[in-house]
């Protein structure tokens, strides 16, 4: 009997009758199996997605961000811009308190904003932008520009990671290299430190002192956070069988990321709905390493497009269900306003291996090493590395896959060494529909050579771009810039993207008001 | 006596010292690198050298040794590079669960795999005998997250007289804690049972081979007397010995065993830690582990007197 077997038949005879005693949690207390562990407090420090939840949990931001991506007032009351955009001042709501009591000020905004600048790639953008941030008085902050930055209000809502996160100032000057030690913010829940113990149980309780804005829908990170639970708690299972066991016999409320097998088991338990975490999907790309052969050649990395099948690559990653991921993704995220079928021709129709060895002998592939690096121990990059080992292969690639623990992919994909000296070639990876919204956070689309994402593409016109982009003065003059990046960006490729999927998260049907995007916890009650 | 266990405690300290030069070596030649980690993937290689130079992972190898085996001298097992708390804290957190797992799966270990044994012995070749070796086998054959998967199934799911995952500390009364406890320490308890139970009816076939229980059984004794005052006590040397080396099993097996469970001990710290290149938190506990082992070594040595009065220290 094989282990996935065991796993399966464990989760499978959850959907037996049960009677005795599940353990159901109290009606003002709801119990979450997060994506991971949550080991950082600090939002900016890493990026981690957990971490950015915990983030949202217990700190706001400036401006909210809606499910069609518009920034709206969150603990701003709102903004004036005066000096053609040179200047722009926020006011802060009346009555905003830390969870320690102390008032927020501007000058906490202030240090949040500045330290965040320093590590969040568009706060870095802004950054330049900008000469100074101060604080006018206690509830209004000014940003002084060297010149206009139509994004700057986008920018303070911010979604993907790190968003801006308003800590007390004492905190807030921590050097944005190092992990702050304590997480107090103004957010809808307190974080619990006396009870957390981290890869056991992370513990928030409601904010009482929390004051919503007042109008609104709740939608992604905008509109009112109104917490209904007195208590949450994250409990950290990593073991798949066992978190979807818990939930069926009621130890836990819901299972955040559960595998596609458990979400069919799952779905057998009529106390359970298997739903979108986020209506948008995730991108899934295979990334190349331009600094060595054989990718280093264009005509090579052309030369995949036309084995590439999207749909095979989604359906490793999600199942054979045609309604869960898109198999017809370019370099944005699906269904965003960006996204777009510029250049996208070489990866459409039908896909022939043939074509594509044909490519190779056209581009003088002689036999040269390649090494696929790929994680084990996360499911999408994972399965997609499978199919993309069996295609390299099939291809005649004399490839060397290597499969290991994230914790070694993540430092040997740093080497820019070439592939006989412990290099690598291609691998492939996942991000969240947030990231691949537009060029901000967009790090894969990026040409900036060795400054780039790994990988190192040198491509200045997508930098050109990306600039333009920045500056652009209306979403019509963004989408132009954004075909013209995916039209180069599908010459060059930097990476080819593979697909897009849909995370799905199961939960029990008696909690109502989930705010779709990630794991957002207001707005959540039980019925 | 007295002058050996203080000898054998002298001799623990440069066995202590070689694990933590081995452990700090191997984790500082392993792949990974923590600054990556936290970095994430939009880090600039100059943002990983700036948490890498924070975290003081920049300076070399004999700095950074030199100051880890300091502070170990001092108690200070230092702070963990994610969570910036004390390792000792973290180690504090998840002992109680561990701890608990492991003397519940002993004494559950002890009090089956002994009789069993004994018993096997004495129905040397009946049905009961291959009874016994037989469940020893499947006892060593069958990984422990099988049998916990397998357990959680009946007890758990199909007849809900357990919790699937959780612990529940002790201070909270016996029962929810025996509650959570019940069905890790008998997944984990098996390879010990079969340990225990194969080399106790080894050595029990030889010991009844001798001539005093023939004397004893001659003299008119009975049975349960032969078996377990005359035989059992006899035995008892080997069985000691392998119970503390199974200690090593119990180790290994709890990390498993607490990741099926959900279990919030040392095993799963462990695990976290090395898959994020946690390096303090993973020399802590392998060093704590290591610790635990030469000194539940040490303790059956000396118990080796309980049973054999001709031993002399």
């Amino acid at each position: 009997m094989k282990r996935r077997d065991i796993l399966l038949s464990a989760a499978g005879a959850a959907a037996l009758p049960r009677f005795a005693i599940a353990q159901p949690a109290s009606n003002r207390v709801l119990k979450m199996v997060p994506q991971a562990n949550l080991t950082s407090l600090d939002p900016i420090w890493t990026t981690a997605n957990i971490t950015r939840n915990h983030g949202y949990m217990v700190f706001d931001t400036l401006y909210g961000m809606t499910s069609d991506f518009r920034a709206t007032p969150q603990m701003a009351e709102g903004h004036e811009v005066d000096e053609d955009g040179r200047r722009v001042t926020i006011t802060l709501r009346p009555n905003l308190r830390f969870h320690d009591g102390e008032p927020v000020r501007a000058a906490d905004c202030v240090a949040s904003i500045t330290r965040w600048m320093k590590r969040s790639p568009i706060g870095q953008k802004l950054e330049t932008f900008t000469d100074a941030v101060e604080a006018v008085d206690d509830r209004r902050l000014r940003f002084r520009l060297k010149r206009p930055f139509p994004l700057l209000i986008n920018a303070l809502a911010q979604v993907s990671n790190s968003p801006p996160f308003i800590m007390p100032e004492r905190i807030a000057r921590t050097d944005a290299f190092t992990q702050i030690r304590e997480a107090i913010g103004s957010g809808p829940f307190k974080f619990k430190a006396d009870e957390f113990n981290s890869g056991s149980v992370v513990v928030y309780e409601k904010n009482a002192a929390y004051v919503p804005v007042q109008s609104g829908e709740p939608t992604l990170t905008a509109g009112p956070k109104v917490p209904h639970f007195d208590r949450i708690e994250w409990q950290i299972i990593t073991d798949a069988a066992t978190a979807a066991a818990a939930l069926q016999t009621g130890e836990v409320d819901w299972y955040e990321q559960p595998n596609p097998e458990y979400q069919t088991l799952l779905l057998r338990n009529r106390a359970i709905a298997i739903e979108e975490i986020d209506p948008l999907p995730l991108t899934g790309i295979l990334r190349f390493n331009h600094l060595h052969p054989p990718f280093n050649d264009k005509r090579l990395r052309q030369a995949l497009l036309p084995a590439v099948s999207q749909t095979d690559f989604m359906s490793a990653v999600v199942g054979p269900d045609p309604s869960i991921y898109n198999d017809k993704v370019g370099m944005f995220t699906p269904g965003t306003p960006l996204a777009n079928d510029a250049g996208m021709a070489p990866l459409l129709g039908d896909r022939s291996v043939d074509r594509a060895r044909a490519l190779m002998r056209e581009a003088g592939y002689t036999n040269q090493l390649m090494r696929l690096i790929a994680p084990t121990d996360i499911l999408a990059p994972s399965a997609m590395s499978q199919v993309g080992a069996d295609l390299v292969r099939r291809l005649g690639f004399n490839a060397d896959s290597v499969f290991a623990d994230w914790g070694t992919v993540v430092t040997r994909r740093a080497s820019r060494e070439p592939v006989e000296n412990g290099g690598w070639s291609m691998l492939f990876t996942s991000f969240s529909s947030f990231d691949f919204l537009d060029p901000s956070a967009h790090f894969p689309l990026r040409g900036n050579g060795a400054g780039a994402w790994v990988g190192w593409p040198n491509i200045p016109r997508l930098e050109e771009l990306r600039d333009a982009w920045f500056i652009a003065p209306d979403l019509d003059a963004q989408k132009v810039i954004a075909r013209e990046m995916q039209t180069i960006a599908m010459d060059e490729l930097p990476y080819i993207p593979v697909g897009a999927y849909k995370s799905m998260t199961a939960i029990r049907r008696n909690l109502t008001g989930r705010v779709k995007g990630m794991a957002l916890f207001w707005n959540l009650r039980r019925t | 006596m007295f002058a050996y266990v203080v000898r054998r405690v002298l001799a623990t300290i440069p066995v202590m010292g070689l694990v933590a030069l081995f452990v700090f070596s191997l984790l500082y030649l392993a792949p990974g690198d923590p600054a990556a980690v936290i970095a994430g993937d939009q880090a600039t290689p100059q943002d990983v050298e700036r948490i890498r130079a924070s975290l003081g992972l920049d300076r070399s190898y004999l700095v950074r040794f030199g100051e880890w085996f300091f502070r170990i001298l001092q108690g200070d097992l230092g702070l963990s590079i994610f969570t910036n708390l004390p390792v000792t804290t973290m180690i504090a957190q998840r002992i109680e669960p561990t701890l608990s797992l492991m003397i519940l799966t002993l004494i559950l270990a002890i009090s089956i795999a002994v009789p069993m044994g004994v018993i096997a012995a004495w129905k040397q070749g009946t049905l009961i005998d291959r009874a016994v070796m037989g469940f020893a086998v499947l006892g060593f054959s069958v990984p422990v997250f099988v049998v916990g998967y397998v357990l959680a199934y009946i007890f758990a799911l199909e007849l809900d007289w357990l919790p699937v995952q959780g612990y529940t500390p002790f201070a909270r009364g016996f029962f929810p804690w025996l509650q959570n406890l019940i069905l890790p320490s008998i997944a984990l308890g098996g390879v010990y049972i079969a340990l225990i139970a194969r080399i106790t009816r080894a050595t029990m076939l030889e010991v009844l081979q001798q001539d005093y229980i023939r004397t004893a059984r001659a003299k008119g004794a009975n049975q349960s007397s032969i078996l377990f005052v005359h035989a059992l006590k006899n035995a008892a040397v080997p069985i000691v010995t392998v119970i503390g080396i199974g200690i090593a099993l119990l180790i290994g097996g709890a990390v498993v065993t607490e990741s099926v469970f959900a279990i919030p001990g040392l095993g799963r710290l462990t695990v976290d830690a090395i898959l994020r290149r946690d390096y303090p938190v993973i020399q802590g506990v392998v060093l704590l582990f290591s610790f635990v082992y030469v000194l539940v070594n040490l303790a059956i040595d000396l118990a080796y007197t309980l049973f054999d009065p001709r031993i002399r220290y």
